[in-house]
C-alpha cells in the first residue's frame, strides 16, 4: 500500500497502457502526489518514459516537485538509453 | 532524405527523447523551448521540417505555426504537431494554419519516422514539380 503522497506504479509502463497511465498520473498530480514509486515496474518503453517525464514537467510548471523514486532495472535501462538517468530519484525539477 | 529538423517543446527531457528518435533516422536536430525561440531557430537554421508541441508558454504551437506560415520563405516546410489533445477543433485550426500532420503523445518512434519520411518525400516531390 502506498504512503500519502506516494503513488506506486504498476508493472507495465508501455504503449498499450498509455491512456490509463496518463489518467493515473494526471490524478496523482491533481491530488498532490510528490513521489512516483517505480520499483514494481517490469516493463517500460519510450511511451512510459515520456509519460513519466511529462508528469514531472507538469508538476514543475505547477510549482510542485515530483520525484521518480526506486527505479526498477527496466525503468533505469530506458532512462539510461535516452541519456536521462539523471531524471531518476532526487531530481524533481528540470530546466529547459 | 535527412536534414535539419527543429523540435519545439517546453520540456527539455521530452525534446531529448524526440531528438534521439530523429537522430537515429539520420537527421540533425536543433531545439527550441517555446514558440519565440523556435522562430529564431527557423530563421537561423532553415530546418527541412519542424516538430512542434501544441501547449507551450510565450507563443503556443498554433501561434507558432501561424507565424511561420506568414513568412513565404518557410511556406514549404512541413510541420508536425505533437499533442495529448484529441480535440478535433484544435486539429482543424492547426491544419488551417498550415500544420500537415498530428502525432499523439507519447510519441512512438515508428509513427514519427513514417510521418517525417512521408512529409519530406511529399516536399521533395513538390519541389521537383515546381522546378523548371
Amino acid at each position: 500500500m502506498s504512503s500519502p503522497g506516494v503513488l506506486a506504479l504498476p508493472e507495465a509502463l508501455t504503449i498499450p497502457h498509455a491512456a490509463a497511465l496518463r489518467e493515473q498520473l494526471q490524478q496523482a498530480l491533481d491530488t498532490g502526489t510528490t513521489v512516483l514509486e517505480l520499483a514494481a515496474v517490469a516493463e517500460c518503453d519510450s511511451a512510459g518514459l515520456q509519460l513519466l517525464l511529462a508528469a514531472q514537467h507538469s508538476a514543475r510548471v505547477a510549482g510542485q516537485a515530483l520525484v521518480l523514486a526506486g527505479a526498477s532495472p527496466a525503468v533505469a535501462e530506458v532512462f539510461t538509453r535516452c541519456g536521462l538517468a539523471h531524471r531518476l530519484a532526487g531530481t524533481p525539477t528540470e530546466g529547459t | 532524405m535527412a536534414g535539419t529538423v527543429l523540435v519545439v517543446d517546453d520540456s527539455a527531457s521530452l525534446r531529448g527523447v524526440v531528438r534521439l528518435m530523429l537522430e537515429r533516422l539520420g537527421h540533425t536536430v536543433v531545439e527550441a523551448a517555446d514558440g519565440m525561440q523556435a522562430l529564431r531557430q527557423v530563421a537561423e537554421h532553415r530546418p527541412v521540417l519542424m516538430v512542434c508541441d501544441l501547449n507551450m508558454p510565450t507563443l503556443n504551437g498554433l501561434g507558432l505555426v501561424r507565424q511561420v506560415r506568414a513568412n513565404t520563405k518557410y511556406a514549404d516546410m512541413p510541420i508536425v504537431m505533437l499533442t495529448t489533445s484529441v480535440d478535433p477543433d484544435q486539429k482543424a485550426q492547426a491544419a488551417r494554419h498550415g500544420a500537415q500532420a498530428w502525432i499523439a503523445k507519447p510519441v512512438q518512434a515508428e509513427v514519427l519516422a513514417n510521418t517525417v519520411a512521408r512529409l519530406l518525400e511529399r516536399r521533395a516531390a513538390a519541389k521537383k514539380v515546381a522546378a523548371p
